[in-house]
């Protein structure tokens, strides 16, 4: 029923997404111009080059990043864990601009390094919860100054190779702007295995959430479930992160939602984080180009808005903010 | 049935209890007592399997329990720690779980599976709540539910450390009796019991640590009559005519 609902939100937002614009189509324009296909008519050039990348743009780096979200709050059993909060875009981030400098002609280096840095940071955090027994907050704490210092790296890199900035502009922020096709595809093959390796370990996550021992007398390997959670997570994020850039707080936020829309139940909790995230960044994207319009702010700002004042609520409101009261 | 031998138990390599050894026998409720901070928790986890053994070796049914494979173990013993988590599930949902160990890679449950947890259901009286939010239960209902997990699980022995913690008293008299049936079907129930007077009730055999090892291994009765719990305590232990235990300074 909630999974109809949503699964119908995100279709609506979909289509809405390719319609609405500087030149809104009515829907019976939008089927005519995809039926004939001919690269002469201006109304199929619109939508093919630059609504429907952007449009699947927001679908995908959605769902990666809330289930992303979903599979980190599992692992390190806090309730404010995101990939941007714990610093796993910015990682993810710092990899794949390194990889743009570094490497600017092998095909496909980028989005491993986007892939190889969300993996690296997520491990440091995991690590650090667990090593030092850091506090749900503490944990936040930590991530900000991983983030901080990525972040950091990220500006040094914009400063020392300015011509990496004028081909990602709003990297920083995140944003759907310069989606092409051909960067959808090169993050897709992450992307979808991320995904069904997050589908694959929900049960899994079911039994790590009765708790370590408890996992562990049912014969969970707990371990090795955790690593392949962060290993899903680290391949979402870093799929979303090399065409989006460092979009904030979805990952935080459609879990959230989700949970209270269909409970903690992971097998379908994660699904449904994939359709609610993916529906939310396509709405914002759609809201960020239609608000000021004809200026057009980047998605990420909106998310940002959105988000940082739902993150404070968590962080006030803490007895709530654990995932398994 | 469990045998161990020579087992020396720590962490980090430093053993808190050494060279104990004693069997717990299936249809028998083994308890293990001592001062705080004697490793009766350390000696269970290590019976579970969640810790290491430093040295010796721990038999079930003839095979050792490093032989096993985790998935196999856990169709074989149960284990109930004392900290869990208490997650937003049904109480159908939580006793589920405790076919975990039997599913594929699917991890899809078959019609056996679940006639399993019904069974264990039944078996606890728990089927009752079967619907409703494990959270909307007292700690006395919610520890049945955790036990119909363990039941599941489908192994001849289950192992709980400190299930009465948090309990009323009724609510825990309850549960002892509950380990008593499951004992009754041939279970091996070992348990770790912070009330001596209870563990001397419900217990067919009692293994008292203490001073880094196994001080004693017998039944409540020959305990009793040796004063061996009277000195590690440091209190007099008495039965009432009825044959209750309890305790006096």
């Amino acid at each position: 029923m909630v999974m109809g609902g949503l699964a119908a939100s995100v279709i609506v937002a979909a289509i809405a997404a390719l319609c609405l614009g500087s030149q809104p189509y009515a829907l019976g324009q939008l089927w005519q111009a995809l039926c004939t296909q001919g690269e002469q008519d201006p109304v199929w050039r619109v939508i093919a080059y630059v609504r429907l990348p952007r449009m699947l743009g927001g679908l995908f780096s959605g769902a990666a990043l809330a289930v992303a979200g979903v599979l980190l709050q599992a692992v390190l059993n806090n309730a404010m864990a995101s990939p941007n909060v714990i610093g796993v875009n910015a990682g993810s981030g710092f990899c794949a601009l390194l990889a743009m400098v570094l490497v600017p002609t092998v095909p496909g280096a980028m989005q491993f390094a986007a892939f190889l840095g969300a993996l690296g940071c997520s491990m440091l955090v995991y690590l650090l919860a667990w090593r030092a027994g850091l506090s749900r907050t503490t944990l936040v704490l930590a991530g900000l100054a991983v983030s901080g210092m990525l972040t950091a790296g990220i500006n040094t890199l914009k400063l020392l190779w300015p011509e990496i900035v004028a081909s990602s502009p709003g990297f920083l922020t995140g944003g759907l702007s310069g989606v092409t096709m051909s960067m959808l595809g090169a993050a897709f093959p992450y992307f979808v295995v991320g995904l069904l390796l997050a589908l694959f370990l929900t049960v899994d996550l079911n039994v790590l959430c009765l708790g370590e021992e408890s996992a562990a007398g049912l014969g969970l390997h707990v371990t090795r479930t955790r690593f392949l959670g962060i290993l899903a997570a680290a391949l979402l994020a870093g799929a979303a992160v090399s065409f989006a850039g460092l979009l904030s707080f979805v990952g935080l936020l459609a879990p959230h939602i989700a949970r209270r829309l269909v409970g903690t139940d992971y097998r379908i909790l994660v699904p449904a984080s994939a359709l609610l995230g993916a529906a939310f960044v396509t709405v914002c994207d759609m809201a960020a180009r239609l608000l000021f319009a004809p200026f057009e702010l980047p998605v990420g700002i909106l998310l940002s808005l959105i988000g940082g004042p739902f993150f404070l609520s968590l962080l006030l409101h803490r007895k709530r903010g654990r995932i398994y009261v | 049935m469990f045998e161990l031998r020579q087992v020396s138990v720590g962490y980090d390599g430093s053993p808190i209890l050494r060279n104990v050894a004693f069997a717990a026998q299936s249809g028998q409720i083994t308890t293990l007592v001592g001062t705080n901070g004697c490793g009766k928790t350390t000696l269970l986890k290590a019976i579970a399997r969640q810790l290491p053994l430093l040295e010796g070796d721990i038999v079930l049914n003839g095979r050792s329990i490093r032989a096993y494979d985790r998935k196999e173990y856990a169709r074989a013993a149960a284990f109930m720690p004392q900290v869990r988590n208490i997650p937003e599930i049904t109480v159908r949902g939580l006793v589920s779980h405790g076919r975990f160990p039997y599913l594929g890679l699917s991890r899809q449950m078959t019609a056996k599976d679940r006639e399993a947890v019904r069974q264990a259901m039944e078996a606890t009286g728990v089927q009752q709540w079967a619907d409703r939010d494990l959270r909307e239960l007292s700690g006395g209902e919610r520890q049945r539910v955790y036990l119909a997990m363990a039941l599941a699980q489908g192994g001849d022995a289950i192992l709980l450390d400190e299930p009465t913690t948090y309990l009323d008293v009724s609510a825990q008299f309850e549960l002892l009796e509950l380990l008593r049936t499951l004992a009754a079907q041939g279970k091996a129930v070992i348990v770790v019991l912070h009330d001596l007077a209870q563990a001397l009730q419900y217990s067919d055999r009692v293994a008292v640590l203490g001073e880094g090892r196994l001080i004693a291994f017998d039944t409540p009765q020959r305990l009793f009559e040796q004063k061996i719990l009277d000195s590690v305590f440091n209190v007099t232990l008495c039965r009432a005519p009825e044959g209750t235990y309890y305790l006096k300074r």
